[in-house]
């Protein structure tokens, strides 16, 4: 069969540009699509939860359980298929983020180190978990200052590929408490 | 199957409609592999809902343009269809390289 002419470089960059408009559009509609967000169930926690972002659609729950002085903060983040290696990328955030997050709320000057990275299994999925301490520089009585672990933070993240979201949960506790947290979460 | 899985999916529509446009005034391999790539960013998207890793969709929608690009060069000997499989074809080792990278 002869090619035929085909279509004139105006008529195709203009579809072109029509077409990728409207995926951008979808795009959008996508991903500012409303989460179904990710629980933490079965355990005591007092709830608060938020909208956290529109844009991609971020849903916040933080628990916070005083009887066993731990937080759990729960993100679920409407997302395309992310591999493990960037959520791994982005949780090394972590340590800066926490930092400057206690300094500028309540004062805190904490030392959070790295301990670690593994790979996880929640609710039948594969998460990248990140294990950090937390060290703060206290005076003592007689004026010397020692550096004491004060509390440790686990952060885990997934690609929950039931509804497309990913979802980050960092738990923050005691140094002798240790809370199983992965046990108790769900994102769909 | 919620909402947000359905918007995803009909995501890649507008570029099936439009390279099946282009493909109907051309007949050219290059239109006919765009519509390929489609229909695979539209399949991918029920294949992650099922556990299929994503990060396999957008290599394999360049990979595939790109094979149309070269294919319809290799027919046309014009050095906008060899440009298009270069470019996609440097655009799909940009995106393995940044996925092995992060």
């Amino acid at each position: 069969m002869a090619k035929r002419s085909g279509a004139s470089l105006g008529k195709r960059a203009g579809l072109w540009l029509v077409s990728y408009l409207v995926v951008a559009v979808l795009y959008l509609g996508f991903f500012s699509y409303p989460v179904q967000p990710a629980r933490l169930e079965g355990l005591s926690y007092t709830v608060d939860e938020k909208v956290y972002q529109s844009l991609p659609y971020t849903y916040e729950i933080d628990y916070v359980s005083a009887a066993t002085r731990s937080v759990v903060v729960v993100l679920t983040v409407r997302t395309i298929s992310v591999p493990d290696k960037a959520y791994s990328a982005a949780l090394r955030n972590a340590e800066a983020i926490t930092e400057n997050y206690l300094r500028q709320q309540y004062g805190l000057n904490v030392d959070v180190r790295f301990t670690g990275e593994s790979t996880t299994s929640i609710y039948g999925h594969s998460a990248v978990r990140q294990d950090y301490d937390v060290y703060d520089t206290v005076t003592g009585p007689l004026g010397r200052t020692e550096t004491l672990m004060v509390a440790k933070m686990s952060i885990v993240a997934w690609f929950c590929n039931d509804n497309l979201v990913s979802v980050a949960a960092g738990f923050f506790h005691g140094p002798l408490a240790d809370p199983q947290i992965t046990e108790h979460l769900r994102c769909h | 199957m919620d909402a947000a899985a359905l918007i995803l999916a009909i995501t890649p529509v507008p570029i099936l409609l439009y390279y099946i446009s282009m493909y109907s005034d051309g007949r050219s391999i290059s239109d006919l592999f765009g519509c390929l790539s489609a229909v695979w960013a539209i399949l991918a998207t029920f294949f992650v809902l099922g556990g299929f890793p994503g990060s396999l969709l957008f290599p394999v929608m360049l990979g595939t343009s790109a094979l149309g690009g070269f294919l319809e060069y290799g027919r046309s000997r014009k050095g906008w269809d060899l440009a298009q499989g270069i470019l996609l074809g440097l655009a799909l080792i940009w995106v393995v390289i940044l996925l092995e990278a992060i």
